[in-house]
């Protein structure tokens, strides 16, 4: 369970570019649930996935994981707690490293990295049973470097790489923006299809209307640093994406 | 070039060779450009000449050097790290200081001499301990950088980002690395102190370029994504750079001399660099 109580995020504090990015910002979101934020650019969307992740500071408010204040864990040790998928595949992957090593290495998230050799048939075969979920032939190409992928097979492995450790919370941010329609449309059904398995706590940030009405359990929309409307299931089913694209440019 | 010549380019290039896997490790491995080298390189020598003097076991005088060097690697880090200085000014800053270290350890003499002194290199021929030090030192960085803990070194080179994401805690991993190049450069440094009978502190002018060299010419021999091979070719490009630089000097037609050999890697380094890879073209270079 993921909750965000009266989050305070205020960037370049004191300088003529200081901006209130997150205001009194309350989240709740329980076990197994998967939530789609919505809204426009600027609204603090992903600047609350990197106070969640732990890569700001809240001025104020608690960032709590399954009844635990995590609010000043560093990133790095929260990461054995919280998983994110970046929007850019470049980003998240490494080109010059195998797809081997780069499950390898999502492997070890947030465990002690030890003298030990990564390369064991033990995990191979792991990666190659996940890997054969994307049927996208790679769990044949572990020895490819990464930087021989397309964009859609480096997402898909990056969604991967995002589930191939423990964690308690993932985070989607805009996982499809940088792909074409129809490899997005294909990455985004992978990336459902995973959270449905895993059945852990999922939040996806997306510009697509579409994915907001068609995926997850409810969809919140983001304004100012708030969340200031929220659509269940069954609002939900009544709106189209051309009355939700309505909604964000109404606010 | 006649056969002693030759073999005494194949040890210098063995004991380089070592260099060049510190410097790959910091330049390649963690994207880290870390100019202490040209100090540490002559701590290690002034180190094992000091310990040699005065009469302790060779191999205990090299694990000795590697330790300080080691220490200012962590001098480097800590400068980068805690104290927020570029990794540029950091490097520099520490071999700047060293400068003055290595004199201190080396009681203010600059230049010692190891006449009649027990050395790893009078126990036996000096090419095969070369040999199987530098296929040590291989193996045992080649197998680190294989593991879980090599795995997030090389991370942090690639996608520092990433890197955080996964758990990787830059600070403390950039430090580890900066104390292991150090500490094999210093190595490196105490065996040429072993290997040539004298500690100067002012031989560790350049080491870095010439580690570079040796590093990049390694790389478009053995142009390859396997940690072995490349940490191989880190030494095979250090020996190929020390026969290539024998052959200059001793080419009777060009008339270079030994004060040109600052000019010859230069050019050397510049030629390597417009090189196209051998073989297979780099992806995504």
């Amino acid at each position: 369970m993921l909750k965000l109580s009266n989050i305070n995020v205020t960037l370049s504090k004191g300088t003529p570019l200081h901006a209130e990015i997150l205001q009194n910002l309350n989240l709740q979101v329980g076990n197994g649930e998967f939530v789609i934020i919505i809204g426009s650019n600027g609204c603090g969307k992903s600047t609350m996935f990197n106070t969640i992740a732990g890569f700001i500071q809240p001025d104020s408010g608690a960032v709590i994981i399954d009844d635990s204040d995590v609010t000043d864990v560093k990133c790095a040790r929260r990461a054995a707690l919280v998983s994110l998928v970046m929007q850019d595949p470049r980003v998240g992957t490494m080109e010059h490293m195998t797809i081997e090593e780069n499950l390898s290495m999502a492997y070890m998230r947030g465990k002690a990295r030890g003298l030990c050799l990564h390369n064991t048939c033990e995990r191979r075969n792991l990666f190659i049973e996940k890997l054969a979920l994307l049927n996208m032939n790679l769990e044949n190409k572990l020895d490819q470097l990464v930087g021989n992928l397309s964009g859609g097979q480096r997402q898909a492995l990056s969604l991967i790489m995002a589930i191939i450790a423990d964690y308690k919370i993932l985070l989607l941010d805009e996982i499809t923006a940088a792909l074409d329609p129809s490899t997005a449309d294909n990455v985004m059904a992978i990336a459902a299809k995973l959270v449905q398995e895993e059945k852990r706590t999922a939040i996806m940030i997306t510009h697509n209307m579409h994915y907001a009405l068609t995926y997850g359990n409810r969809t919140l929309l983001m304004n100012r640093g708030k969340i200031v409307r929220e659509y269940d299931a069954a609002t939900r089913s009544s709106l189209t994406p051309a009355m939700l694209a309505a909604d964000i440019g109404e606010i | 070039m006649s056969y002693f010549e030759l073999l005494s380019s194949l040890e210098l290039g063995l004991i380089y060779g070592i260099t060049a896997l510190g410097i790959c490790l910091t330049f390649r491995i963690i994207d880290f450009p870390d100019l202490t080298c040209d100090g540490s390189f002559v701590l290690g020598a002034a180190v094992a000449a000091v310990l040699l003097k005065l009469g302790y076991n060779p191999i205990f005088a090299l694990c000795i050097a590697a330790l300080a060097g080691g220490i200012a690697g962590l001098g480097t880090g800590v400068l980068h790290v805690y104290f927020k200085m570029t990794n540029l000014l950091a490097g520099i800053l520490m071999a700047f200081m060293l400068y003055s270290i290595n004199l201190k350890v080396m009681q203010g003499i600059p230049n010692i001499a190891l006449l009649n002194t027990e050395t790893m290199f009078t126990w036996g021929n000096p090419f095969f301990s070369l040999c199987a030090v530098a296929a040590i030192v291989w193996a045992a960085i080649s197998f680190i950088l294989s593991t879980d803990f090599g795995l997030a070194l090389r991370s942090i080179g690639q996608n520092k980002r990433l890197a955080v994401n996964c758990g990787v805690q830059i600070s403390f991993m950039t430090i580890l690395a900066l104390i292991l190049s150090n500490a094999l450069i210093a190595f490196s440094g105490a065996l040429f102190c072993q290997h040539q009978g004298f500690a100067d502190v002012s031989q560790g002018v350049g080491t870095i370029i010439i580690g570079l060299a040796a590093v990049m010419i390694g790389e478009k021999l053995l142009p390859s994504r396997s940690i072995w091979y490349s940490m191989f070719a880190c030494i095979l490009g250090s020996i190929v750079y020390r026969i290539l630089v024998a052959a200059a000097l001793h080419s009777e037609w060009l008339g270079l001399q030994t004060q040109d050999l600052n000019l010859i890697t230069g050019g050397m380094v510049v030629a390597v660099m417009l090189m196209p890879t051998l073989g297979v073209r780099k992806q995504n270079a």
